[in-house]
């Protein structure tokens, strides 16, 4: 055989074809006594479930927590954890925070300097400067 | 004094002279006489072409512009060559390629002004010959000897004697042995840089 | 150990005189004996929201196969009687208890006929913990799991595909060898649906490719390592050991033990090899390997043994695609593929590796009657220099094929003649050309022949 072919695996482009959200699950800690709790409670009352029907590929965890501050917990695809405490919100407020956790991606905060990233190749290649007609300076 | 000398610098700050903050980071920025030199030097004015129309000297703008990018052309760009013929980008890649192309357009030199041995020119009597000459005495007539008595390559010699069934593997094991030694005495510049070249190889033969 | 009654347990946790070292201070000092134990695990009591499993109230009918078994008589199980409540009278029953028994009953007759279908005996119930009487969930949990209905809405599947079959697809043969509850037909199915889709995509959009370069491109697309991170970009997570307690959305399937050499799985043929009585050509991986030309175990029941994580997603990536094709047809399922597995990126101009690319693009321009092929410098610097650079490009003609820069004129030529190469085998007729199964469509457009090779270069 003259060629011989590589192993390779393809990569993925979440968007391109399918999307699948990265947020995979969500648990909300609250305390039934403290009224750091207040708000939160209202929340899982009142608000969970119109959250939880609008994002059904979110599982969704309730738990108490006694004697700690509320918390939401997003569980990204991957592995990664973010944690958001509630303590003192607002049920709107927490329904902002809990939106916040659903969009991120899971991955550590960065500085975003350019407007698209790609890994496909550009149309005009790599500049080398042994091609093209150069230009004398 | 000491103090004298400490204050010096913070009173200078305070005192709002434009030339010492330029001091105080003289060593990080190039000097404001030079970056404007090289700055005006590296605008370079765009092609004449890609001028716009509403500039001083406008340009017709009823042709393609031309510019090819400058860098290793893709393999995913198939030569017109390689286009098989029901293919519809052949019939309007030949059309535009004949109107374009001269008839005697001069190609680059190639590698090898010619190559060093004909082709095609040992007759079946020849190969008969050089098989015979192998089996009488194969330590005296090499592949190389034989190339050269023959006028044509070690690598159809090669061939010539493989296909008619010489075995030649105790040749070959004791070259093996002959530069395994050579390369036992090599010395690690050598040694880094031929290992180097080989890596380099095995990426060519991949072409990444 | 000596006075019971002053012996004081800690559990083993966070800020505890006996989490992990044994610390002595003075208040632990007037206790005489401390004796750190791990606390008894008791299972959270967990309820699961019902708003959780909005769209999933699609049942499946009666008799169906995908996911509540079937019976071997052909009978169907009448929708009165679903298994979920037979599965209850079956623990009931004395025959339950320990012996693994599944109900198989025609509904009908129901007393009379109980037919219990026992497991496999070698993955008996001696290892298995008395809390777990089954070897995978019971059908009528995954109506209960929050992480199965999410992972369905995550990947968007019809409504159609009921949450029963999408638990069967988490259950490997190794973890429940009863080929009614686990996912090996499935699997196998959608094994052949996913590689018809990838293979008619290749052979349409690149009809040139060699046979080595289509293995590994097919083997990049959907092979098990792909398959393997296609699941896991999903979110699906293995249990850590199989049972029937486990959540059904989790995968299931016994993991190899520590140490195990993964050389000696399923590899049958490699002694035949070692003697000699196989040459491994293209040709033979043509005709006896699988798709990606790898070689296909031959040992018998190699599917309930433990087995890799990595086959065990696959696995499961399968089965999902056969019922969605099972359960929803197959443009849903087509649709499914074409999202999931042929929208990933592939480099694939970086799949080959030629050994004498300079000689066969000498045969090739000899097969396909153009001019030989002649290497000319372009341009160059610093020829003398410790770093020279050449720009060769190899000429068929007045035509250039393909060009490439190296520090030596015989690299440059081999990088030239890779790149013509390449150029030819990867040629594409567009980047939407039209496959086969586009024509099982409603209404489809007349069919326009692709394009077809005579094949790779021989020399």
């Amino acid at each position: 055989m003259t060629v011989r072919g590589l192993k390779k695996v393809t990569v993925s482009q979440n968007g391109v074809g399918a999307f699948i959200l990265q947020c995979h699950k969500l648990s909300f800690h609250y305390c039934d006594w403290a009224g750091s709790s207040r708000g939160m409670n209202s929340f899982l009352r009142n608000s969970l479930q119109r959250f939880a029907v609008a994002n059904p590929q979110i599982e969704i965890e309730v738990s108490p927590r006694p004697r700690r501050h509320p918390v939401i917990i997003g569980h990204y695809i991957g592995g990664r954890q973010k944690a958001i405490c509630v303590r003192n919100l607002q049920k709107e407020q927490i329904m902002q925070k809990a939106e916040l956790l659903r969009d991120a991606s899971g991955e550590k905060l960065k500085r975003v300097t350019k407007p698209v990233k790609s890994i496909n190749e550009s149309v005009r290649g790599v500049w080398s400067p042994y091609y093209g007609g150069g230009i004398t300076v | 004094m000491e103090a004298s000398l400490f204050r010096r610098p913070v009173a200078n700050l305070l005192s709002g002279r434009a030339q010492c903050l330029l001091a105080l980071n003289a060593a990080s920025s190039r000097h404001e006489s030079s970056y404007r030199r090289s700055k005006s030097r590296l605008n370079v004015k765009p092609e004449p072409s890609f001028l716009p129309s509403y500039s001083k000297t406008p340009v017709q703008q009823d042709h393609i512009i031309f510019n090819p990018p400058s860098s290793a052309p893709s393999v995913l760009h198939t030569p017109l060559k390689f286009l098989p013929k029901e293919d519809k980008r052949k019939q309007l890649l030949v059309a535009t390629a004949q109107k374009f192309s001269s008839s005697q357009m001069r190609l680059p030199p190639p590698i090898r002004a010619k190559p060093k041995v004909p082709h095609h020119h040992l007759s079946d009597a020849d190969i008969a010959e050089i098989v015979k000459l192998k089996q009488q005495d194969p330590d005296q007539w090499t592949n190389t000897k034989l190339a050269r008595k023959f006028n044509c390559s070690s690598l159809f010699v090669s061939i010539c004697l493989t296909q008619c069934g010489v075995d030649n593997a105790e040749r070959k094991k004791e070259m093996q042995e002959k530069f395994e030694a050579v390369k036992a005495r090599w010395g690690p510049r050598r040694r880094k840089a031929k290992e180097e070249q080989d890596r380099r190889f095995k990426l060519a033969y991949r072409g990444d | 150990m000596i006075h019971h009654s002053s012996e004081t347990y800690y559990r083993l946790g966070k800020n505890l005189p006996s989490s992990g070292n044994f610390v002595r201070t003075s208040l632990s000092a007037l206790s005489f004996h401390i004796i750190a134990v791990s606390p008894t695990i008791t299972i959270p009591n967990t309820a699961v929201f019902a708003f959780q499993f909005d769209g999933c109230e699609y049942q499946p009918p009666a008799g169906d196969q995908t996911c509540l078994g079937y019976l071997a008589c052909g009978q169907l199980l009448s929708p009165r009687t679903r298994p979920c409540c037979l599965w209850q009278q079956t623990i009931q029953s004395p025959a339950g208890g320990t012996q693994q028994s599944r109900f198989q009953s025609s509904s009908a007759a129901m007393e009379e006929n109980l037919v219990f279908e026992d497991d496999d005996p070698s993955a008996s119930s001696t290892s298995r913990h008395p809390s777990s009487p089954y070897a995978s969930p019971l059908t009528e949990a995954a109506l209960h799991s929050a992480k199965l209905a999410a992972l369905h809405a995550r990947l968007a599947l019809p409504k159609k595909l009921p949450l029963q079959t999408m638990a069967r697809t988490l259950v490997d043969p190794s973890a429940d060898p009863n080929l009614r509850f686990n996912n090996a037909s499935l699997a196998q199915l959608g094994g052949s649906i996913i590689s018809f889709h990838v293979a008619e995509f290749l052979l349409c959009k690149y009809p040139r490719l060699p046979m080595a370069i289509l293995f590994a491109a097919s083997g990049a697309y959907n092979g098990p390592r792909t398959l393997a991170i296609i699941a896991q970009e999903w979110g699906v997570e293995t249990a850590a050991y199989p049972g029937s307690e486990v959540d059904p959305g989790l995968l299931q399937f016994s993991k190899l033990k520590p140490g195990t050499n993964l050389g000696e799985i399923g590899m049958a043929r490699k002694n035949t090899i070692d003697q000699g009585v196989w040459r491994r050509g293209m040709s033979s991986r043509v005709v006896l390997d699988d798709e990606f030309g790898d070689m296909i175990p031959q040992r018998r029941g190699i599917e309930v043994d433990a087995k890799p994580t990595e086959t065990a997603y696959s696995n499961f990536v399968k089965a999902v695609v056969s019922s969605i094709y099972v359960h929803a047809g197959r443009d849903a399922a087509k649709k499914f593929v074409k999202e999931h597995i042929l929208s990933r990126h592939l480099e694939i101009t970086q799949l080959f590796d030629f050994k004498t690319p300079v000689q066969e693009l000498a045969v090739l321009c000899k097969r396909e009657e153009f001019e030989y092929p002649v290497a000319r410098i372009l341009s160059e610097t610093g020829r003398l220099s410790r770093s020279p650079v050449f720009v060769v490009g190899i000429y068929s003609g007045h035509e250039k094929l393909g060009e490439g820069a190296a520090p030596s004129l015989a690299e440059a030529r081999i990088r030239a003649s890779v790149a013509a190469l390449k150029a030819w085998y990867l040629y594409s007729p567009g980047n939407n050309v039209r496959v086969p199964s586009d024509m099982e469509g409603a209404n489809p457009k007349p069919w326009e022949p692709v394009h077809i090779d005579i094949g790779e270069i021989i020399h």
